[in-house]
This record gives structure tokens, C-alpha cells and sequence, in this order.
């Protein structure tokens, strides 16, 4: 042994008087790392917390309830319950009619500010209910009704009496409606069932996320069905099939650059071709659906070409050794065992789909769209871009209406990616 | 041995019998390239007919790329060339109009980790039939299946749990699986690269008397590192060097009195 | 016997190897069965077959020998498989030896008949012979049964055959000191007593290996020995 080499008591000693350094820094180093996760989860919780306190309020809003004489003649001139009867009915007349018998307002300026109080989405709510039950006809029923966004305000307290009348939204004749309202204990708070089942609207105390659900559901549906096979088979022919060459290299570059083109850049190109040379219709959830799928290809193809190489090459050898063809081991082996990864890949786009706003912005998904769109070629909208609008309406509500909005979007995301997950353990636990 | 046999240019160098009377397999004047670098340097050899013949000598010596040669595998990896004339029964393997396909199921492989498809038991016997064709109906392959996992020596241990996956049974059972497997499509020849060097000692032994078993009815070519497992199991022997065939006979004369120093070296563990 | 090789072609040589050595140890007791017994029948042409026959066990020797190397060569045996194979390979060469002293006291015999030889009194190399066969048989028996007891009880009999040799080497050298013409037969008899007195030797060193091979472990207390005719002079 040369004189360089320490023997091992030697070097028993060294290492045992440098525990005490080691172990500190090793202490260091893991109370930072707790550090970091504790302020992590601050930061998280604080934000959800904002979200949920601001976006709560949103599900709920202020109703009176009235009662109502279901006169026939009146709500359904015609007698056939048809649309066109129903709107020359005057089903508006006998909700306000109750509203007078109640507070009594004096004179035609009160008048016609009571006329305001209740939402006036009333004639819809009434249609609804006799198409519902007809036999409502011939009684007198209470019926809840949305408020006016403005009084709904002022009972939450962003309008206060105290300020002066000229500056408020509402009179001090309609606060002493509603206060007389509020002793006859007729004023309620409750879930509001217009934030789901309402479509987007002008009125912020009927406005609901109904219609860009059903929008982004459609959209994503068209985005996957496009995206999900095209980029599984473009990754298994890079993979598998193309030999390797420039162009193949060319082409791994450019698939990389386009998963960090901004989106927004996809909405342009969908301007320019579906729109303006392919000639489609603007603001449909296929074309949304298209520009969608060119904006996700690039992630699927990137984790589906991962889990492709993933595979052990011990599966391949052995399929090759009895026989299979190259196009057999690829289906009966390769994809099976890649699958997983390529539904992470996939689900993981398809979230990031869900959240697009400017893409959509650029091919005109931003109409005010009353309908649910029934199909792909119906015009509609998604969550973030009724998001979007919402949030530049003035009107109180409408705030605490985006925040909800939000809340629901969080919602189905973590729903989605919740799926991704419980989908990938099943197909994994099979191997 | 004839004069065309004595032509070819390999007896130069390969000492002992390289010729056999009823040979299946022929390799004449193999080459074999990885890129620039030669790996198998003129190899003639004839693998007889229900033989059992191993290929022993040091690692890096090329005694796998020449295995895999023999049902083209080396197709699969795109710097590998090759040169030369390797016939089964006569017919040329590489000639342009030969399918790979079918030659694969005629030469069948088993790996040194075993590699059973991550499948049930029964799916990775019946793949192979499956995919040929090679059974008009469900009894007919669920007989295939159990006869081939019959020879492999594993039908009492999982005949209760067919359906159960491949990759849950032991090393050494999963290696019998890959034997079963490749029987299973009734090959002519089976190919084995290093199929024990995975597993322990009693693993190994139960499928060395497989192979004894097996050598009855197919033709085996065993690549190994042991050069004791070579003695226990083969009939024959063939040591290679550096991508050169140095010495080919039977066992027993190799072991006891080989021709070659080379050979002699190697055996007594004289050279890595 | 004992329980089997997972690899049954390992179980398969290890028959070969044994069968053939016990065709050779039968193979020299019968020779030396029969020498002894044509010792006394005088039959010259059996005497004839048993030198011819020699042969044979020459054959088998190198048999086991060939055998044996290709075990060790092609299977490293462990343990008892070993002591088998290497104790077989010593005492194929024995009974070889044993066998060729059968062929010499044939040859010895073949000359005593033509120079008309009649039994000398006190000298019975019958009774020798006998003797030394049953140590052969036993020490046969004690191989193929395992038996360590019975390999101990032949080699410690080798005494009584060591005592007669002595007996009857003093008692021919007397009569060919009377009669001057006995001298030839004498000498022959000397010699024939001599191979019989080493073929129990022989067995003894049989009995011995039979020991190692169950035990794993050389015998090691002191042969007793009891022949003085190197050591001895006659008056």
C-alpha cells in the first residue's frame, strides 16, 4: 500500500468528525425544501381561499316571492300553450300586478320603477311553469322570481342607503319597496338556478354558464376526436416507422417549437384558412374544435413519442422472434404499453384546451349566443371566453357571476385531470 | 467432405468438424458488420439436424450477433450488414423474396431475460399460432397450448391459473413460458442467446434438462458464457475468438482434448 | 441409490461409468476363480481360456478410465459424485492388476502340469487361493452395497493370508533344500504363492478406497501386517 492511501482507522476518524458538517447541512438543506412547500401551500391555499370567498356569493342571489293568479285567458290567449300565445300573453301585467297589491307604489314615476323590481325574465319563469303543469291554470300560487341585478346590489350592500339618491343605481322609492317587501318576510336568499341553467344574457341576475358549458364540451369533443388519433399515429410512424433521417429531425424540431407557439398564433391561422379560404362559418364549436386540435397535436405527439420509446425493447425483440410483422407488433404490443403515457399526454392537452380563451377570441367564439348550441355547427361559446365577457360587463353581479363562473371551470378541470388519473392506474394495473 | 466443401476459405482457420451430415442450417463465408466494424470474420458452419450445438468464447467474440443472424434479427437494427450465404434446408434466408415473417416462426428465439409478453399465461403461448394462423379453432388452440407448455415442463405448475399474467410467475418459470412460447408456432430450429445467465443455479438445471429433453425433436443452438453449462447440455461445440470460428467438434472432444491452443486456453481459463 | 441429478444425462454417465466397472471387478473374479480352480484340475485348456481372457479386462479398464475422465471433464463433480468417480478410476486399475496375476499364476500353472508337478505336503495353495477368493468377493460386495464395515473386516483378514504365505514360502524352501531336483517347481511355486499373497494386497487396498468413498475420510490406523518373507531368513 503506498503512503498516499489512508488506512481505515484513518479514515474512520476523518469521516466521524465530519458527521457534524454533513448532518447540518443535510438539516440546512431540508428545512429550506420545507420552507419552500410551506410558503407553496400559503400562496395556494390564500388563492383558493380568494376564489371560493369571491366566486360563493355567485351561486346564490335574492328572489321574491309572489303570489300569482294563473288566469288563463290571460297567459294563454290562444289556448294551446304555444310559444306565440304564450308571448301575447300578459304574464308580465299579472306578476306586477301582485308586485302593486303589495307595496302600493303612488304615482307613475314609482310605478314605473316598481315595474324594475322583479327580473324581467318573469314572463320565461311563467311560460315555464304552466308548460310544466298546467294545471297551475285557474290558481293562485306563489312563485319565486329573480330580483333586478340592481336591487340584488343593494341587498348585498354594494349600494348603501346612506349615499345620496342622485348618486345611486336605485330610488328611495324602490328602497321602501323593498323594505316593505323584506317585513312580509317575501324577500329570500337562495341558490340561484339561473347560474347553471341560464344561458349568457344581458341581465346579470339571469345569466348562466349553461350554454358555454355545452360549448366547451363540444368544442373539447372535436379537438379530441381530431387531436387524440392524429398525433398517437403521427408519434408511432416517427417512432416506429420512418427511418432516420434529416427530414425526420426536421420534423422533430419543428413539432417541438410549435408545443411553445402561443396560442393565439392557432386562432390567426384558423382565421385565415377555415374561415377565409375554406369558407366556415364563424363562432361554430368545429372550427373551434379544429383550431383546438393544431394547438394540442404538438403535446400529444411529444408524450406519446415518450411513451412509444418508453416500451422496453425486450417486448419487441420478443415479438419479433415469433413472428409478428411490424405493423402487428406496433398494435398487439407497442401501442397497448405506451397507451398510459399517451392518455397523460392527451388528457394533459386536452386540459390545457379547456382554458383557451384567445385561440376562440380570434375565430369569433365571443357572440352572444342565447341558445345551447345542440351541435358542432350551431354557434356557441366556452367557459373562458364567457368568462372573459362577463368580466367586462359593468354590473356588480356580473362580478360575483364571474368568479362563480370560474370556480365551476376549476371544477371541471380537476375533473378531467381526476379521470387522467384513475384512467391511467386502471390501464396500468392490467400490465 | 467434398471438394466444393473444401474450397470454402474458412478451414484456413476453423480447426475440427465444421460439416455435418444432415445439416439444417448452413452458414458459408459469414460476414457480419456494425458499421465500419467487422464483427463475425468468415464463418462457416453447418447446424445438424436434432443437435444440440453451443457457441462458447469470451464476451465481445460475436457469438450472439452470429445467433442472431440465423432468423434475422439483425434486419431490425439498421447499421448491422451482412455478407455471406446462410441456407435453411437449402433455401437461402436472405435471399429478396424470403418473408421474414414465416422464417421467424419456422427459427424460433429465446432471450437471456425472459421476456414473456405482459399477458396471461395462456395469450402468450397462443400469440404466436394466433398471429400464423396456425389453428382452425379454439380446442384446437387451446390443445397447442397446453401440449407446448407440456414440453416446456410448465403445464402442472399453472394449469390452474391459464389466465393469470405471464409476468407473475418466477424467473425461471417465466423462462420456460419464453421456451413454450416459441414452440408453440412448431418450429424447426430454436435459437437460444444466453438463456440461463438470469437465473440461479436450480433454475438453470431444470432447463438444461429441458433442452436435453427438447433436443430430440428440434435443433438447438445455445450462445453461452458458461463454458460448463456448454459441456453439460450440447452435443457439439463451437468456440469463437474475436469474431472468428476457432475450433468446432464434439463436446466431449473439446472438453478432453481440444485441437487448437486458442480452444485450449480459453477452456482451462488461460484468456478472458 | 441416492436421490437423482435435476440433469438425468449427469445420472445417465454416472451409470455407464459404474456399470462398467463392476463388469470389470466380476470379470477378475472369475478369472482368479477360475486359476485357482485350474490350479488344482490341471486342465490345460482351461488354463489356455483364462490367459486369453485377460484381454477383455484390459478392454474394460481403459473403458473406465475414458469414462471417468469425461465426467470430470464435462461435468466437475462435487462431493460424493467425486469420491465416486476418482475411487473408481483407482480401483479399475486394481482389479486390471489383479486380473494380469491371474493370467501369470495361469502361465506358472501351464509349466508346473508340463514339469509334471504333484502336490507338495504342507503347501496348500488351494486353500490360499480360496481364502484370497472370498476377500475378492467381499471387498465386491462391500463396493456395490456401500458397506464401509464389511471393506474393513476384508482388509483386516489380509493377516491370515500374509501368516499362510510365510508358512508356505518356509516350508518350500525347505523341500527344495532336501531335494535338489524340486528346485524348479519350487521356484514357480515360490512365485505363484508371491502373486496370490499380492492379490490380496490388492484387495486390501480395494477395501481401503471402498472406506474412502463412503466416508469421505483415509483409513487411518496402520495396516497390521504379518509377512515375513522379506524380512526372514530361513534356516
Amino acid at each position: 500500500m503506498s503512503k498516499k492511501f489512508i488506512n481505515p482507522l484513518e479514515a474512520t476518524e476523518i469521516v466521524k468528525n465530519s458527521i457534524k458538517k454533513r448532518r447540518a447541512k443535510d438539516n440546512r438543506l431540508r428545512l429550506y425544501g420545507r420552507i419552500a412547500i410551506g410558503m407553496a401551500t400559503c400562496f395556494l391555499l390564500f388563492l383558493f381561499f380568494s376564489i371560493f370567498t369571491k366566486g360563493y356569493p355567485g351561486f346564490f342571489q335574492y328572489y321574491v316571492t309572489l303570489d300569482i293568479k294563473f288566469d288563463r285567458e290571460r297567459i294563454d290567449p290562444k289556448g294551446d300553450l304555444s310559444d306565440t300565445s304564450l308571448y301575447e300573453g300578459e304574464a308580465s301585467n299579472i306578476v306586477n300586478e301582485s308586485l302593486f297589491s303589495i307595496i302600493n307604489p303612488q304615482g307613475r314615476k314609482a310605478k314605473k320603477e316598481a315595474r324594475k323590481i322583479v327580473s324581467s325574465g318573469k314572463d320565461l319563469r311563467i311560460a315555464k311553469l304552466v308548460k310544466n303543469d298546467p294545471s297551475l291554470f285557474g290558481t293562485v300560487t306563489k312563485v319565486k322570481f329573480a330580483l333586478d341585478d340592481d336591487i340584488d346590489s343593494f341587498l348585498r350592500g354594494y349600494i348603501n342607503r346612506d349615499t345620496p339618491e342622485s348618486e345611486r343605481r336605485i330610488s328611495d322609492n324602490v328602497i321602501a319597496f323593498i323594505d316593505k317587501l323584506s317585513e312580509e318576510n317575501r324577500i329570500s336568499y337562495e341558490f340561484s338556478d339561473y347560474i347553471l341553467k341560464g344561458s349568457a344574457s344581458g341581465n346579470p341576475e339571469m345569466a348562466g354558464i349553461k350554454g358555454a358549458f355545452f360549448g366547451s364540451i363540444l368544442t373539447l369533443s372535436v379537438c379530441l376526436l381530431i387531436a387524440f388519433p392524429l398525433g398517437v399515429a403521427t408519434a408511432v410512424y416517427l417512432e416506429e416507422i420512418a427511418k432516420k433521417n434529416k427530414i425526420t429531425e426536421i420534423i422533430e424540431v419543428n413539432i417541438n417549437n410549435l408545443a411553445a407557439v402561443p396560442s393565439v398564433v392557432f386562432g390567426i391561422m384558423g382565421l385565415a384558412i377555415f374561415i377565409s379560404i375554406f369558407g366556415m362559418p364563424r363562432s361554430i364549436p368545429l372550427v373551434g374544435g379544429m383550431v383546438l386540435a393544431l394547438m394540442t397535436l404538438p403535446t400529444i405527439i411529444i408524450s406519446s413519442r415518450a411513451a412509444i420509446r418508453a416500451v422496453p425493447p425486450s417486448v419487441r425483440d420478443a415479438a419479433y422472434g415469433i413472428g409478428a410483422s411490424k405493423l402487428q407488433v406496433i398494435f398487439h404490443h407497442v401501442i397497448p404499453l405506451a397507451m398510459p403515457g399517451m392518455l397523460t399526454g392527451t388528457i394533459i392537452g386536452m386540459a390545457q384546451a379547456l382554458g383557451e380563451t384567445a385561440p376562440l377570441l380570434m375565430i369569433g367564439m365571443v357572440a352572444f349566443i342565447v341558445d345551447v348550441p345542440n351541435s358542432v355547427m350551431d354557434p356557441g361559446t366556452v367557459l373562458p371566453v364567457q368568462i372573459f365577457m362577463w368580466a367586462d360587463f359593468a354590473e356588480r353581479m356580473f362580478i360575483q357571476k364571474t368568479s362563480a363562473a370560474i370556480i365551476i371551470l376549476l371544477g371541471f378541470l380537476i375533473t378531467m385531470n381526476a379521470f387522467a388519473i384513475y384512467l391511467r392506474k386502471k390501464l396500468e394495473r392490467r400490465w | 467432405m467434398s471438394d466444393k466443401e473444401k474450397d470454402f476459405k474458412s478451414l484456413d482457420l476453423t480447426v475440427g468438424d465444421v460439416f455435418s451430415k444432415e445439416a439444417r442450417l448452413k452458414a458459408r463465408n459469414v460476414n457480419v458488420y456494425y458499421g465500419d466494424k467487422k464483427a463475425i470474420d468468415n464463418v462457416t458452419i453447418d447446424i445438424g439436424n436434432k443437435e444440440v450445438i453451443s457457441f462458447i468464447g469470451p464476451s465481445g467474440c460475436g457469438k450472439s450477433t452470429f445467433l442472431r443472424c440465423f432468423n434475422r434479427m439483425n434486419d431490425t437494427i439498421d447499421i448491422c450488414r451482412i455478407e455471406g450465404q446462410i441456407t435453411l434446408d437449402n433455401e437461402n434466408i436472405y435471399d429478396s423474396n424470403i418473408d421474414v415473417v414465416p422464417l421467424r416462426a419456422r427459427i424460433g428465439m429465446v432471450f437471456q431475460k425472459p421476456n414473456p409478453f405482459p399477458k396471461s399465461i395462456y395469450d402468450n403461448v397462443a400469440y404466436g399460432p394466433r398471429i400464423h394462423g396456425l389453428c382452425e379453432n379454439k380446442e384446437h388452440l387451446d390443445s397447442v397450448v397446453e401440449e407446448s407448455l407440456k414440453r416446456a415442463g410448465l403445464w402442472d405448475e399453472v394449469n390452474d391459473r391459464l389466465l393469470s399474467p405471464g409476468t407473475g410467475l418466477s424467473g425461471g418459470q417465466q423462462q420456460r413460458l419464453c421456451i413454450a412460447r416459441a414452440i408453440a408456432v412448431s418450429p424447426e430450429v430454436i435459437l437460444m442467446d444466453e438463456p440461463c445467465s438470469a437465473l440461479d443455479p436450480i433454475a438453470t438445471a431444470k432447463i438444461e434438462e429441458l433442452i436435453h429433453e427438447l433436443g430430440n425433436e428440434y435443433s438447438i443452438v445455445i450462445v453461452t458464457h458458461s463454458m460448463q453449462q456448454a459441456a453439460r447440455v450440447s452435443k457439439r461445440t463451437a468456440y469463437f475468438h474475436l469474431g472468428k470460428l476457432i475450433e468446432v467438434g464434439k463436446t466431449k472432444e473439446i472438453f478432453t482434448r481440444p485441437q487448437h491452443n486458442q480452444t485450449e486456453a480459453y477452456i482451462s481459463g488461460k484468456i478472458g | 441409490m441416492e436421490t437423482k441429478h435435476i440433469l438425468s444425462s449427469f445420472d445417465d454417465d454416472l451409470n455407464k461409468l459404474n456399470n462398467s466397472l463392476l463388469k470389470l471387478g466380476n470379470g477378475a473374479l472369475d478369472q482368479f476363480e477360475k486359476c485357482i480352480n485350474n490350479f488344482g484340475t490341471q486342465n490345460l485348456a482351461d488354463i489356455e481360456k483364462v490367459v486369453s481372457a485377460d484381454k477383455v479386462l484390459d478392454d474394460l479398464d481403459d473403458k473406465v478410465q475414458k469414462y471417468g475422465f469425461e465426467i470430470i471433464a464435462l461435468r466437475a463433480p462435487q462431493a460424493a459424485d467425486l469420491r465416486r468417480v476418482i475411487v473408481a478410476l483407482k480401483i479399475a486399475t486394481i482389479f486390471e492388476r489383479i486380473g494380469d496375476y491371474s493370467r501369470n499364476i495361469s502361465n506358472r500353472t501351464k509349466l508346473l502340469v508340463e514339469m509334471k508337478y504333484t502336490d507338495l505336503p504342507g503347501v496348500n495353495i488351494g486353500k490360499m487361493g480360496q481364502k484370497t477368493q472370498t476377500m475378492l468377493e467381499d471387498v465386491l460386495e462391500s463396493y456395490i452395497n456401500q458397506d464401509d464395515k464389511l471393506a474393513i473386516k476384508v482388509r483386516n483378514s489380509d493377516v491370515r493370508i500374509d501368516k499362510m504365505h510365510t508358512q508356505y514360502y518356509l516350508e518350500i524352501v525347505a523341500s527344495m533344500q532336501r531335494s535338489k531336483n524340486l528346485a524348479p517347481i519350487g521356484a514357480h511355486l515360490l512365485f505363484i504363492a508371491k502373486n496370490i499373497e499380492r492379490v490380496a494386497d490388492y484387495v486390501t487396498d480395494i477395501a481401503e478406497q471402498v472406506y474412502f468413498l463412503v466416508n469421505g475420510k483415509v483409513l487411518s490406523d496402520v495396516r497390521p501386517k504379518a509377512d515375513e518373507t522379506s524380512t526372514r531368513i530361513p534356516d
